[in-house]
């Protein structure tokens, strides 16, 4: 389906309000359990129940196709963006995004804009994980990705021929 | 006082250390960057995180001014570390032609090196047993006395099926390309074992970086390496000779180091902006060594005509970190006066990666993946990379607005494209549309840009001291112990990349700098 904010809102269980709407969050058990304290350093780690979030996000982005996917998506979630907020620059964009999803933002028109850009913003931060990462590599067929060793000659032999997909529609990428 | 200090721990100043050590001389490196381990696994979870491993701290990144209309990305093209911008090169090592020496003599343009591809061949030959290069014959590439260190790298799936029948078709050749990537196990090196991120970092250690010849130099007993000590200016003792240099320290303490002698390897960038903020009185008075007025001036820069092209078939990509082939017919010097030479490849890193995929495309959920999984891994790529021209208007010169940290002018570079650069990218945008053409692409689409890493020609060397700022062994004209060495003492481009012949000239500096010091 297209991305659209409503539709992400739906997926991942909130109203376009914010309000939690019951639906299932099976891939961040976590967030069912009270928050925890920050990891290391105070306010500059994302919590576990905010962590619990970010693999739902992303669940609703890149929907597991099996249950060992979903673990794999699980891991792999939080991996990165534990990494990414205590390495590198991105702890407010987590931050932000959330704070969007979890319905703590204003509604006049200065903030939605701000609103939208904050959620696109982590979106575009996890499909960087996902696709990044073993689970988004896997799904293409490549059993080595970069970062992996792929062994001395594999680069040599027909790559993987992914999976045809009928009917999803070809965006316009490179023009 | 020791016998040589070297401003600059890159593969120039590396290897110039370690060849001094061996002679039994004592050296000083002085490095402004910090020191990695380019093996630390902790470095390399930053680049599985998409994180740049080197130098990522913004406030380490250096301030400087270009003039708009180029997009020239300084801080992407170097690293300040020790081991220099080897720590996140992509290891291409071609040798450069014998006219690429000669271009005023033979060709009535740019001009001559004062010293030929002949006294430089047996260097070559010795950097490419440094440097590990692994590669094989390729029609039309430059002689050779000797063979390569190691083995090629076997060609790549996408080159094997798809570029050597396509060049083929037109009339060209694919060969090995060399690279400093170890095929097999070669001095303490592992082989390659495809990472695929030689660019930033090498996962696996195959790749060459200037860290292997700091370390030999250090084994010797006669090297040391000071890091986070950046060299701010060259003192004079006399109007011929240099007394030492200052430096400030990682906490921030002012020294200053005494030497024999002196070599200043610190790039295509920083080695004139050091002798243009060393500007002392009399003849020294708009920078050391810069009677000719050439410090600063004809940098030049590689052009690259990049042709990009869906194909039917899936070629994978990103399965290896470089190219595997490349084709030497248009860096013949046939085409002169008109167009440049240029070198061909096709890139192995074809096209956007998935995640990029991903984000363009303005899905999610299960039309996202079957998107994603749709449109990866059939796209290729043949870049041309072209040579420019010694132009003086193309120049570092001191920003008049903008210091540093250490309250020097940052370097403010302009640089223009002429009519000879923006032909030669023409041509190699046309050639790569027909070999993607002949290999059935079903999409063709083009760039071109300068490449922003490899700075050359800003302190050249010849044999006139009113055309040239150093002599064929990098000692400056006027300056009985002061070397320069690195790419700026190109007095060419080339269409070749440029480290392999910055490691030769290194490696024939060294000879006579060990032997007259």
């Amino acid at each position: 389906m297209p991305w659209s904010r409503r539709l992400f809102l739906k997926a991942i269980g909130l109203s376009a309000s914010g309000t939690a709407l019951g639906l299932s969050t099976s891939s961040c058990n976590d967030s069912r359990q009270p928050e925890r304290e920050p990891q290391t350093n105070g306010e500059a780690n994302l919590t576990g129940s905010e962590l619990a979030r970010v693999v739902m996000f992303a669940a609703a982005l890149f929907p597991p196709e099996t249950e060992n996917e979903r673990r794999e998506l699980d891991t792999t979630i939080r991996w990165w963006a534990h990494g990414r907020t205590t390495q590198g620059p991105h702890l407010q964009l987590y931050r932000d995004g959330l704070g969007v999803l979890t319905g703590r933002t204003t509604r006049d028109r200065d903030s939605a804009g701000k609103d939208d850009k904050a959620i696109d913003a982590l979106k575009t931060e996890l499909l960087e994980g996902i696709y990044s990462s073993s689970v988004g590599w896997k799904s293409l067929g490549y059993s080595a990705w970069p970062g992996v060793p792929s062994g001395s000659r594999e680069y040599t032999t027909r790559p993987p021929s992914g999976v045809r997909v009928v009917g999803a529609p070809m965006a316009e990428l490179f023009g | 006082m020791i016998d040589l200090c070297i401003v600059g721990s890159g593969v120039a100043g590396s290897l110039i250390a370690y060849e001094a050590a061996r002679a039994g001389k004592s050296v000083v490196m002085l490095e402004t960057g910090k020191r990695y381990n380019p093996l630390d696994p902790n470095l390399y979870e930053r680049v599985r995180l998409q994180l740049y491993p080197w130098q990522w701290e913004e406030k380490d990144r250096d301030a400087y001014e270009v003039n708009p209309t180029m997009r020239v990305r300084l801080n992407g093209g170097r690293v300040k570390a020790v081991g220099g911008t080897t720590l996140h090169w992509n290891a291409y090592t071609p040798r450069w032609q014998p006219p690429d020496f000669e271009m005023k003599r033979r060709f009535g343009i740019a001009r001559d090196w004062p010293l030929s591809y002949d006294e430089l061949e047996p260097y070559y030959v010795r950097a490419e047993r440094e440097l590990g290069v692994a590669g094989g014959n390729a029609p039309g590439m430059p002689p050779r006395s000797a063979p390569y260190a190691l083995p090629p790298h076997p060609y790549s799936y996408s080159d094997k099926e798809i570029f050597i029948p396509a060049f083929g078709k037109a009339g060209l050749t694919l060969g090995y390309n060399p690279m400093a990537v170890a095929s097999q196990p070669y001095d303490g090196r592992a082989q390659c074992v495809g990472y695929t991120t030689c660019a930033p970092m090498c996962g696996s250690g195959a790749k060459y970086t200037g860290m292997v010849h700091v370390r030999k130099a250090e084994a010797t007993g006669k090297a040391e390496v000071r890091s986070q000590c950046h060299v701010r200016r060259i003192k004079l003792a006399s109007s011929r000779k240099v007394g030492h240099v200052e430096y400030v320290d990682s906490r921030g303490a002012t020294n200053r180091i005494e030497a024999r002698a002196f070599v200043i390897a610190a790039g295509g960038i920083e080695n004139p902006r050091l002798l243009l903020l060393s500007a002392a009185d009399g003849r020294h008075a708009q920078g050391l060594a810069n009677e000719s007025g050439l410090v600063g001036r004809t940098l030049m820069f590689h052009t690259a005509a990049g042709v990009r092209a869906t194909m039917k078939q899936r070629v994978g990509g990103h399965r290896i970190g470089f190219g595997t082939s490349i084709c030497w017919d248009h860096h013949q010097h046939k085409n002169f006066p008109g167009i440049g030479n240029m070198i061909l490849f096709p890139a192995d890193l074809q096209g956007p990666m998935p995640a990029a995929i991903a984000r363009e495309s303005g899905l999610m959920g299960a039309a996202l993946r079957g998107h994603v999984r749709n449109s990866y891994g059939s796209n290729v790529k043949i870049i041309a990379e072209g040579e420019m021209l010694p132009n003086p208007d193309n120049r570092i010169a001191l920003s008049s607005a903008t210091k540093d940290r250490f309250g020097d002018p940052v370097p403010h570079i302009a640089m223009k494209m002429g009519d000879f650069e923006n032909r030669t990218m023409q041509r190699g945008i046309e050639i790569g549309r027909r070999i993607m053409e002949l290999a059935g692409a079903t999409k063709i689409w083009t760039d071109t840009n300068p490449l922003g890493g490899h700075y050359m020609g800003s302190t050249c060397m010849g044999s006139d001291p009113r055309q040239s700022v150093c002599d064929k062994y990098g000692r400056c004209h006027g300056l009985d112990n002061l070397y320069l060495a690195g790419s700026s003492i190109f007095a060419t481009s080339s269409a070749s990349h440029p480290t392999l012949t910055i490691a030769a000239l290194a490696l024939h500096q060294a000879d006579h700098i060990a032997g007259s010091v």
